[in-house]
């Protein structure tokens, strides 16, 4: 029970510093605001939490009292400045940007209900069943939490270099999240790590809805749902404990923000961007090339389109988001657990593998079958996009432009790295491909952000209220305009 | 572009929430094993059981010798080290235990050696063996 009070302190104290700091002021629907701060804040709180932690374990001070203690003192810090912003968005009145409504939004509520409880009550069996999490959780995310929540400087093992056969040097966010939850209850019961993977799990849901919601309406939000829900991977690694989803969680917070960041006068959804992008990188090295590569193109496209003295003010606002997340895992790689993984020891010789076409031709096809089970029957989610595609056919906002290039430029770019590692490592091939269907987890929920912006707004011309127009809203208009 | 006509969009909202519907079911029809009795395919949840006894004979924590009847590299040797050190955690397990200082080393078996023969073959001697396969054994000492 104390390890839940301890996850539920780190979502508070990060819900109410994304409230503090919001990154949507004056967007609507309401609740789509409200949505995506929630999932955005326990993600953030998680984030947080972890690497404080990580710092309380290593200078051999972490306990319930120094736990709990640092949470209270970062929550209360987080109300003050919650309180203070408060007043200060009191003058103005929300604003409820107009959407396109669909008259049968409440069949799309029920079914996304329905759906969400039929899979929900599925997964909490699973959870209940298989306690340990498949096998990566308890041969290394979780291993390396009982390590970090041992005694004295058991953490030492989570790094060691006899760890080597579990890769010591993966980034720590998950074990280090839930060891936490261990060392404030003293006990490493499993409710730990399977209340942060459905976490993770939820807040990955809310942030799609809650983004797409707010740039495309209610309707295409109910939609994206439902095709995320219908991804059987995605539900089935979620509930596995491994590090994916919480990557798919972060990578997608990073672009949907970039999206909104588009419409808004204030820094703040530009900072969290780079706060979520830090954090994938904090969560698996997956998220470090998806780091990479989304500070390169976003610097790229918007020295393009704004040109490059614009472009380095907004890039530096990114880096500044990023940057937590930045310095703890370089300091992590590089002093706490050097590379130990033979991809990285390997050095120049990986690269005379990108020679053997059989490799090439053994990536695409796992790569297309791994797509093939994304889903199973006519419910498959890529049949569902094309009844969509279909259907509404594209239409996307001019604002949305550019975020779209980024967004579907760091896409492949993953993609493609992704492919690369598999081709040069010198492990055996076949096992490789094995985390194929989990590299396209980590990518799908901005994929299905990406297909529900160009996809044309599911709406049927019902009459929407007129929106109110304020002050900050209008200013991020003419902003969104000027860009 | 022309815009689809309600109806069109009505409709194809509609098959979109009855096939997510219909892949839902099917998803709690196809993971039924996942959410039964036999999930724990590894027997992971059982391995803090078989080696409660061992535990409580080691130090708290630092590296641990190990030794198996099973090579790591075989599935079954990887699910029985992987196991054992889940199992044993926040206690370090390593194969590479003769340059250790510690004097311990545990013995994780799948099936039954002559344990007196396997440790002098190794420099161990059994200090005890708990049943199951698990079995705890000391370095004899360097002459």
């Amino acid at each position: 029970m104390i390890a839940l009070l301890s996850i539920a302190s780190a979502v508070s104290l990060g819900t109410l510093l994304v409230c503090s700091a919001d990154p949507v002021p004056h967007r609507g629907p309401r609740w789509a605001a409200m949505l995506l701060r929630a999932a955005l804040g326990a993600g953030a709180g998680v984030g947080i939490t972890s690497i404080v932690f990580l710092f309380l374990d290593l200078s051999g001070v972490a306990g319930p009292l120094t736990i709990f203690g640092s949470d209270a003192i970062l929550l209360v810090a987080a109300v003050f400045a919650q309180r203070a912003t408060w007043a200060a968005r009191k003058q103005e009145a929300p604003a409820e940007e107009p959407s396109a409504r669909l008259r049968w939004n409440w069949m799309l509520a029920l079914a996304f209900g329905l759906v969400a409880l039929i899979a929900g009550g599925r997964m909490i069996q699973i959870a209940q069943a298989l306690p340990v999490g498949q096998w990566d959780a308890w041969a290394i995310w979780n291993l390396r939490a009982k390590f970090l929540a041992g005694p004295g400087d058991a953490w030492r093992a989570a790094v060691s270099p006899l760890l080597d056969r579990t890769h010591p040097d993966y980034p720590l966010l998950l074990s280090s999240f839930v060891a936490r939850a261990w060392k404030a209850a003293g006990a490493m019961d499993a409710l730990a790590p399977i209340a942060t993977a459905l976490i993770f799990f939820c807040a990955t849901m809310a942030l799609l809805v809650g983004a797409v919601a707010l740039l495309r309406g209610a309707a295409s939000a109910l939609l994206a749902g439902l095709v995320a829900f219908s991804t059987t991977p995605l539900l089935v690694w979620s509930i596995a404990q491994y590090a994916d989803v919480p990557t798919a969680f972060y990578c997608l917070g990073a672009i949907a923000l970039i999206f909104l960041d588009v419409t808004q006068a204030s820094r703040w959804p530009l900072l969290w961007a780079g706060f979520c992008a830090g954090l994938a990188a904090w969560t698996k090295n997956e998220g470090v090339a998806f780091l990479a590569w989304l500070l390169i193109v976003y610097l790229g496209v918007m020295a393009w389109r704004q040109g490059l003295g614009r472009a380095w003010l907004r890039w530096r606002l990114l880096l500044a988001g990023a940057a937590p997340g930045i310095l703890i895992t370089l300091w992590f790689k590089l002093f706490l657990a050097p590379p130990a993984d033979p991809l990285v020891r390997q050095g120049l010789s990986g690269a005379a593998r990108l020679l053997q076409v059989e490799r090439y031709s053994a990536v695409a096809v796992e790569f297309v079958r791994q797509l093939v089970d994304l889903g199973a029957g006519a419910g498959h989610p890529l049949i569902l996009l094309a009844i969509l595609l279909a259907a509404l056919r594209w239409q996307w906002e001019e604002c949305d432009r550019r975020p779209l290039l980024i967004g579907a430029a760091v896409l492949i770019l993953m993609l493609l790295s992704d492919c690369a590692i598999i081709l040069i490592t010198p492990a055996d091939l076949q096992f490789e491909l094995a985390a194929v269907g989990r590299l396209l987890v980590q990518i799908w929920p901005i994929a299905l952000l990406l297909f529900f912006v160009i996809l044309r707004k599911a709406g049927d011309g019902t009459p929407l209220p007129a929106p109110v127009q304020t002050k900050a809203r209008a200013a991020g208009r003419k902003r969104a305009l000027r860009r | 572009m022309k815009e689809p006509s309600t109806a069109v969009v009505t409709a194809a909202c509609a098959a979109v929430a009855l096939l997510s519907l219909w892949s839902t079911v099917d998803f709690y029809r196809d993971t039924e094993d996942l959410a039964g009795s036999k999930a724990d395919v590894y027997q992971i949840g059982a391995q803090e059981d078989r080696f409660r006894a061992l535990a409580s004979a080691l130090p708290p924590t630092g590296a641990i010798g190990y030794v198996s009847d099973r090579a790591w590299g075989e599935t079954v040797g990887t699910v029985m080290y992987d196991g054992a050190q889940y199992a044993l955690a926040p206690r370090l397990l390593t194969e590479r235990w003769r340059k250790l200082d510690t004097p311990w080393v545990v013995g994780n078996f799948s099936q039954a050696v002559d344990l007196a023969q396997f440790a002098s073959k190794r420099g161990l001697t059994v200090v005890r063996d708990f049943g199951s396969g698990v079995v705890l054994f000391r370095k004899e000492p360097a002459r």
